[in-house]
């Protein structure tokens, strides 16, 4: 993915009486996927068989959205099982898929070339909207979607880079995204902790602190440390937890859905402190922190119409915080007050 | 025509892959070719809400002059107009402008 940036322009700013002229801001922004290297990264998490049928299914409930994969090559089903835990699901029998994605075997050893950068691994993910389907490719896999359809194909390489029910989990993160932004709500670039039956959000960069706090906070329910699904249940914006992680231990402990408390700007910092955002920011902040689909314009108009609402019902701060808990502090206090 | 005429007279465009919503006086504009969102203040605010493919520059700064004046500014620059098209150059360069603007 491409850097994203935002900045506000102070080219006009004629002082009212008695008032600042506006700050001018410029600060660089990434959503990138990028990842930090693993020791614990095995190479070698399945391989595929290409001489066998590929006959397997298997079906996610992720935040009440249904997707179902079917053509699984054998093997992958169960993995994949494993993978999304309390995601795979038996669905309602009554529950239409948002999207059926049907494997194929690839044809070629990879699509995007691997790259190492002062020798962390860049994640790279394509994603381009031609015509009526959505299409992503990486290192070991390209797939397209129907956008407003519920029809999708996902060709799989048999891949050291990156394995296949990597592979899977990076494409269905872009089909969540867009579907979940066809839904009226959207998935954020967070991680998410519930206390006191109230999900916390937190959000921020690459780098920024996001797997920090949750690794801060070990007895709060980890929703996830990398994206939250948000969106408006009544007149209520909640979170819920998505199966796809940032860090290896970093995905979601429950599939639940709860309300948010709050929403925070990481800042890392030497002092502690809450500070709130103006509501413009904050939609600037959430939005640019929104992958895949702000890259259409129409996703992105939106997005701002839900955002804005939501900025409106729930507080939205900037959040100084160090190595330590103690951040908790200034969120508690700021309920309070 | 000289070239700061020229100028008065064009007819900006809003590129058709940004995204904006103004909140709170203030415009948020999402361009999706460059995946970059920016902010922009309260008088580049109105000035981007001016941007609608009909009004010529010279449009613009009478407008954004009117609404400051009435509106208890402290005072509002002779050169406005050197302002406004400095500041369309600015959001030109940051892609929020359609490159085939035309000159009446």
């Amino acid at each position: 993915m491409r850097a994203r940036a935002w900045s506000a322009m102070g080219v006009c700013a004629y002082p009212r009486k008695g008032e600042e002229p506006t700050d001018t801001v410029t600060q660089p922004y990434s959503t990138d996927l990028r990842k930090r290297p693993r020791a614990s990264y095995q190479p070698r998490e399945g391989l595929l068989p290409f001489s066998r049928p590929w006959s397997g299914a298997l079906t996610l409930v992720i935040s009440g959205l249904r997707f179902d994969l079917i053509g699984l090559p054998p093997g992958l089903d169960r993995l994949l099982a494993l993978r999304f835990g309390p995601f795979a699901i038996a669905p309602d029998p009554g529950q239409a898929p948002v999207l059926t994605v049907r494997m194929r075997p690839a044809e070629v050893k990879g699509f995007l070339d691997f790259e190492r950068q002062n020798g962390s691994k860049i994640y790279r993910l394509e994603t381009r909207a031609h015509l009526d389907r959505l299409h992503a490719w990486s290192y070991a896999f390209a797939g397209w979607f129907e956008i407003e359809g519920s029809y999708g194909e996902i060709t799989l390489c048999d891949s050291d880079v990156e394995p296949p029910a990597r592979s899977i989990e990076n494409f269905l993160r872009v089909a969540f995204a867009w579907k979940a932004a066809g839904s009226g709500g959207f998935l954020l670039h967070a991680s998410g902790l519930v206390r006191n039956g109230k999900a916390h959000l937190f959000f921020g960069p690459s780098g920024s602190g996001k797997t920090t706090v949750t690794r801060l906070s070990p007895h709060d329910l980890r929703l996830n440390d990398d994206c939250i699904h948000v969106r408006q249940v009544g007149s209520v914006f909640c979170a819920s937890g998505v199966p796809f992680k940032g860090a290896d231990d970093g995905g979601a402990e429950h599939s639940g859905t709860f309300p948010i408390a709050g929403m925070y700007r990481l800042v890392q910092s030497r002092r502690v402190a809450l500070e709130p955002m103006p509501a413009a920011f904050a939609v600037a902040e959430i939005g640019g922190s929104i992958p895949f689909v702000t890259e259409c314009a129409a996703g992105a108009t939106r997005n701002f119409e839900t955002i804005e609402r939501l900025v409106r019902s729930v507080p939205v701060g900037r959040l100084h915080f160090r190595l330590s808990p103690d951040f908790w502090t200034a969120i508690e206090g700021s309920e309070r007050a | 025509m000289p070239e700061n005429v020229a100028r008065l007279t064009s007819v900006p465009r809003k590129n058709p892959a940004a995204a904006s919503r103004t909140v709170d006086g203030q415009a948020v504009i999402a361009i999706s070719e460059q995946a970059a969102i920016h902010i922009l203040n309260d008088v580049g605010t109105r000035v981007w809400n001016l941007i609608d493919g009909r009004r010529r520059v010279e449009e613009i700064v009478a407008s954004v002059a009117g609404q400051l004046t009435s509106e208890g500014y402290e005072s509002v620059p002779d050169d406005l107009a050197g302002d406004v098209e400095a500041f369309l150059d600015e959001i030109g360069s940051k892609g929020m402008l359609s490159t085939d603007g035309e000159t009446e």
